[in-house]
């Protein structure tokens, strides 16, 4: 079933045109990542799938759950928005009422979709359990929480609304890799086996192409480069995704397969064209710099 | 509450990294490098001088030596001044307005900064840019020591890349030694020859960076190695447990560790040398020989 549907997406600002998506499409229980830098355009893209871009020229087609976003009333718009497709931000507690505990946070917003009283209790904890936090969490403000549990929580409030789609904008720059790994793991578990589709927008490529089942390479307002995450990230058409790849900075680790043996000399030479690229380049460096050790 | 404790280092001209999760002290040793915060005990010594008993003539050029480099470029700057200015504020002797202004062109050159940017605001320059013009501010001083913190954490991986090509370059061209601070292991790998891994306030393994990262000693060196996603790579391995508070009696690292035993609940480990580095675990023979849990 497919959740969201663009074609030929264009914002313009200003007459020039800052997002363009030609085509997109998105079923349920799979993940589709915007990637690229900051200006590429991604963030802009993902707020024209919540109808967030008022006053913007946008043109094109979007379809989110059967409703034409773009032609929508905001009535309509409220009603996808948070139900349908819920909205995973950078940093979360940014986001959150700082007065409010976070469980009056969530029946509230429970109420604005018409579940109250002890079914949206119920909602509540089971949707906070299902992110692995302490149904306790529920008491505490916003403050109290670190940023990985405000970042469950968000997903959590997308789970007890019911959403089919979590559109998240860099969910995990802000966090460490350990409780990044953790988020991950959640949002993985939840596409499995709630068939819960993820809009990914992520500058991290290593992140992305563990997560992403499809990518679109975006620079300059425009998709560069886009297919499965497989192929776009590990043999890499356009030159530009090409000098992304490159950029990653590379660590030097032995396999992550049980080795016991293991003697830990020479990395593993990566399988695409840029790790190689890229390694290279570091070892060479590495070889220049041990004299002056 | 002591918040950072035994912890013993030297920064030497192969670079030291400091890595470890937010709330581990990484940023506060830093401090205390920096003369901004005293210990309650312990010395910490430049060359042969006390940092902590500096006097005032000494402080000066102390503070010249050992120069700071934040993770947010345009927090570091003064917004109402021109970068030229804030460069040349570190500039020394007496210099006439030409000779000055030659000066700051010469030092954004050395940093890849066009000097006809000398003239605008920081608002005005990407933040890769103001990333720049923080490190040539910091080399006006004719500093020995960079003590780099998160100094890449906020800008695109392409530009990130490049702030780190630079970084290489200049700790040849000026002789410089690095004291990095991150939670990136790749960009430890690039800069650092020596690598600590703090937890909770302390260092729980120190060596050579390749070594830490290609065969972990410490259980947590280990998870965080191997919860950094990886292009083509497998999932990051999550533990589950971030949210588990440090241990306030025996090994503190014990609530999260797959590898806890009874022993660590009774006895804090000291830190020992175990195959060229230091390290602070029961059980490190069975990690480095690839037991996981």
């Amino acid at each position: 079933m497919t959740l969201i549907e663009i074609r030929d997406l264009e914002v313009r600002i200003g007459g020039r045109v800052v997002s363009g998506v030609p085509e997109l499409d998105l079923a349920a229980g799979r993940c589709t990542a915007l990637v690229g830098e900051s200006g590429s355009g991604k963030t802009t893209a993902l707020l024209a799938v919540l109808g967030l871009l008022d006053g913007a020229d946008v043109t094109g087609r979007v379809v989110v759950c059967g409703v034409d976003v773009l032609n929508a009333p905001e009535k309509i718009l409220r009603e996808i928005r948070g139900a349908k497709v819920a909205l995973v931000l950078q940093s979360p507690q940014a986001a959150l009422n700082p007065a409010m505990r976070l469980g009056t946070l969530m029946r509230r917003a429970l109420a604005r979709h018409g579940v109250k009283g002890a079914a949206a209790r119920a909602r509540a904890e089971q949707a906070v359990a299902d992110v692995l936090l302490d149904p306790e969490i529920l008491r505490r403000y916003p403050h109290q929480v670190s940023g990985g549990q405000a970042q469950r929580f968000a997903i959590a409030l997308a789970l007890a609304l019911g959403a089919g789609v979590v559109a998240a904008d860099e969910p995990t720059s802000a966090l460490d890799v350990t409780v990044q790994a953790e988020i991950v793991a959640v949002l993985r578990r939840l596409r499995e086996e709630r068939g819960l589709a993820l809009l990914l927008v992520s500058h991290d490529l290593a992140l992305v192409s563990t997560v992403a089942d499809d990518v679109l390479v975006m620079k300059d307002g425009g998709v560069v480069e886009a297919g499965p995450a497989a192929r776009v990230l590990t043999a890499p058409a356009h030159p530009y995704t090409r000098d992304l790849l490159a950029a990653v900075p590379q660590m030097r680790e032995q396999s992550r397969e049980h080795r016991p043996d293991a003697d830990g000399g020479e990395p593993d030479p990566g399988l695409r064209p840029g790790a190689r690229r890229a390694r290279r380049v570091t070892g060479s460096r590495r070889r220049r710099r041990r004299p002056h050790r | 509450m002591p918040v950072v404790h035994d912890v013993s280092l030297a920064v030497d001209a192969g670079g030291a990294g400091l890595i470890g999760e937010s709330g581990s002290g990484k940023t506060t040793l830093a401090r205390a490098l920096l003369g901004l915060l005293r210990p309650r005990a312990g010395r910490i010594t430049y060359g042969t001088a006390d940092v902590t008993r500096l006097r005032r003539a000494e402080r000066a050029g102390f503070r010249a030596a050992v120069q700071p480099v934040f993770q947010d470029g345009g927090e570091a700057l003064n917004p109402r001044m021109r970068i030229g200015t804030s460069i040349a504020e570190g500039l020394t002797g007496r210099l006439r307005a030409a000779e000055r202004r030659a000066a700051v062109a010469e030092l954004m050159a050395g940093v890849g900064l066009d000097p006809a940017l000398a003239g605008r605001r920081p608002h005005e320059l990407s933040g890769g840019q103001r990333q720049r013009a923080v490190i040539a501010r910091a080399l006006a001083v004719r500093p020995r020591v960079l003590v780099l913190d998160e100094p890449t954490s906020a800008l695109d991986v392409t530009v990130q890349a490049r702030i780190l090509d630079l970084l290489e370059r200049l700790r040849g061209e000026h002789g410089l030694a690095y004291l990095l601070i991150t939670h990136n292991l790749a960009v430890v790998d690039r800069l650092c020859g020596t690598s600590h891994v703090m937890f909770a306030g302390r260092v729980v393994e120190s060596g050579p960076t390749g070594d830490l990262l290609t065969r972990p000693a410490h259980p947590y060196t280990l998870a965080l190695r191997d919860a950094v996603p990886r292009v083509g790579g497998p999932p990051p391995a999550a533990s589950g447990r971030t949210e588990a508070s440090p241990a306030p009696s025996g090994c503190p690292f014990r609530r999260r560790c797959p590898l806890a035993v009874s022993r660590c609940r009774e006895e804090a480990p000291r830190p020992r040398s175990l195959e060229g580095r230091r390290v602070a675990c029961h059980r490190a023979e069975e990690v480095l020989g690839g037991r996981r849990g």
